[in-house]
């Protein structure tokens, strides 16, 4: 799977590294200073990487945790994410970090315990406030679980700090790590969802909606706190039928009252990324749709995004509590998720 | 898609021009160019300003149509390797500047990868685990600055080492070595044609494109616009042929966008244009 390993000099004999570097005995192993050597380097082609990415184990520097965009909130006032890897496992089409990057690798932040600090700051300036801190930003937080550990070193500092909540956002179905162990209260497992039409041709290489509805059944009858992220809502002529049948397939297979939150967000990109992915695909229906730019952004027309947005807020609204819903504010939305 | 092989003397290049039939341009220009059909071929002489020099001169020379593709192909000495291996660079080092570049390896490689040390002077003390060689950190910044980085990489086979020092390679002995490294700098070549392919497939100049330019003489802005409208209709229509009659009314190149951006817009709100 993964065929290049490139390694920053100052965590080669990290134990996080040596244990990654273990599961891949026949990766061709390249030192390097730092990752952005590799990642950073400008003429490189997102779109040829994303066909054999390459393994970036670094060292994350400065800032490990930052402050949310705002309107990411699910509930509290105090919004942080941090980014233990760049990138994603996944292709969908639709995803910003094509914009924003200019590698597909994927780079691997092996320093966990300065990210464990970088929590711990930000919660005791807190001063006992709740905090709810995003991992699934940059990346898909359970997509490469089997080779970086994130959720055995993770969840067990969350579940010793209940003053914070963690969201694993993710579109995969590999459990694992989470039904080995006991729920934990603030640990939340969020599925990005489209409708099965969506997810089929623009999500390359994630798991079907129907096993991401299997393991959110799962996950649900072990007692793990869940979030359904519908972000971002993309523009087909027929979205309330297609809508109307993912709510009807979703709702039978779990308890909406049970929800810890429900998001809704329109696709929206910052106007550079979005010429970066036209640049990395001309050729994709989704980027030359009935799209606008609005303040530095690109996104579907104001009316019909409202229109869309409204039809499904209302529709979902007939399956969860309003207290769990909260949807993503036309003023400063952030970009898309994983 | 073009390819361009560099290499830095004739006797590297000798056995791909006879595998390639590659036929030489007339002399008496800065380099030697062999060209055949998609693939050239220039002998740069010895040292990155060179091979720097020679392709960026020869890059010009082939056109900017497609992607372009770069092959460094060549000599390089080694402290234990056994002479005849080859490697394709998993990175470059300018030992003058300090300066690296990384070739991204998102192909089948045929070969095993090694990094390879740019010198100034030949080298006879091997330090480490590099190929030395006097040609790819030129190369490499160069042809970076006209492709993709997915689309540059260094072919190294090794022609002497600790117990064949370079004082008793010949030029024919060279040869020899690059004719039976010719198998897998033909297999690098394969794969980089596939990423070059992949490129040039998913950005198609759009069937209406130069038949409107010509016909309109839109400007530079202008054309941008026409190009991507093109590209937008392709992508939404599923590659159906553009109506003519919308934008043969139209009387001004303004107008003709116009009637463009209409036909596309209406395509986008049209069930199935999304997939």
């Amino acid at each position: 799977m993964i065929d290049v390993i490139y390694i920053e000099a100052e965590i080669a004999d990290h134990p996080r590294t040596r244990a990654i570097l273990e599961r891949f005995p026949k990766a061709t192993r390249i030192p390097c200073e730092r990752y952005g050597e590799i990642f950073n380097r400008k003429a490189q082609s997102f779109r040829l990487q994303k066909r054999k990415p390459s393994l970036i184990l670094a060292n994350k520097h400065g800032h490990t945790v930052l402050p949310a965009p705002p309107a990411y909130g699910i509930g509290a006032e105090k919004n942080y994410y941090f980014s233990h890897m760049l990138n994603c496992l996944y292709d969908c089409r639709y995803c910003f970090l094509q914009g924003m990057y200019r590698s597909a690798h994927y780079v691997v932040f092996v320093n966990y315990e300065d990210f464990e600090a970088g929590i711990d700051e930000i919660l005791q300036s807190a001063g006992g406030e709740e905090v709810h801190f995003f991992s699934g930003y940059d990346c898909d937080s359970l997509a490469f679980d089997g080779v970086t550990g994130f959720c055995d070193h993770f969840l067990p500092v969350f579940a010793a700090r209940p003053q914070a909540l963690l969201e694993l956002r993710t579109k995969s179905a590999r459990l694992k790590p989470l039904l080995e162990r006991e729920p934990i209260s603030n640990c939340l497992v969020a599925y990005s969802l489209s409708p099965e039409e969506v997810a089929s041709v623009h999500e390359h290489g994630a798991p079907s909606l129907e096993r991401r509805l299997d393991a959110l059944a799962t996950l649900q009858g072990r007692g793990w706190p869940l979030g359904i992220r519908l972000d971002p809502v993309i523009y087909d002529p027929r979205y309330k039928d297609r809508y109307r049948r993912l709510f009807s397939r979703l709702f039978d297979r779990i308890d909406g009252d049970k929800l810890h939150s429900v998001s809704l967000g329109p696709f929206r990109l910052p106007e550079s990324f979005f010429k970066k992915m036209v640049r990395e695909y001309p050729d994709e229906p989704l980027l030359a749709g009935p799209l606008e730019r609005r303040e530095g952004m690109v996104s579907y027309g104001r009316e019909l995004e409202v229109e869309m947005l409204r039809w499904i807020e209302e529709k979902l609204l007939d399956h969860i509590p309003a207290d769990r819903y909260f949807p993503l504010t036309e003023k400063n939305l952030p970009q898309a998720l994983v | 898609m073009r390819l361009l092989i560099v290499t830095a003397m004739l006797c590297e290049a000798r056995p791909v021009m006879d595998r390639l039939k590659l036929k030489g341009e007339p002399a008496g220009e800065p380099f030697r160019l062999y060209r055949r059909e998609d693939v050239a071929l220039v002998i740069s002489g010895m040292g990155k300003a060179a091979a720097a020099a020679a392709t960026a001169w020869a890059a010009e020379r082939i056109g900017r149509e497609g992607p372009l593709a770069f092959l460094n192909f060549g000599s390089a000495g080694h402290g234990h390797f056994a002479t005849g291996e080859v490697f394709v660079a998993q990175e470059v080092l300018d030992q003058g500047s300090g300066r690296k570049w990384f070739p991204p390896l998102v192909f089948d490689r045929p070969c095993p990868a090694a990094p390879v040390t740019t010198v100034d002077r030949i080298e006879t003390v091997f330090e480490g685990q590099a190929l030395y060689e006097m040609e790819a950190s030129g190369f490499m910044e160069t042809a970076q600055r006209f492709t993709t980085a997915e689309l540059v990489h260094c072919v190294k086979f090794v022609s002497d080492n600790s117990d064949e020092p370079v004082a008793t390679v010949d030029l024919e002995r060279i040869g020899i070595l690059a004719e039976q490294a010719l198998d897998t700098l033909l297999a690098v070549i394969s794969e980089v044609r596939s990423l070059a392919k992949i490129l040039q497939e998913s950005h198609p100049v759009p069937d209406a494109f130069q038949d409107m330019m010509g016909r309109w003489r839109f400007s530079v802005t202008q054309g941008r616009q026409l190009r991507r409208l093109l590209e937008r209709w392709s992508a939404l229509s599923g590659g159906r042929p553009l109506p003519r009659e919308p934008v043969n009314g139209a009387r001004s190149r303004r107008e003709v966008l116009k009637a463009l951006e209409h036909l596309v817009e209406r395509e986008a709100m049209i069930p199935g244009s999304h997939r």
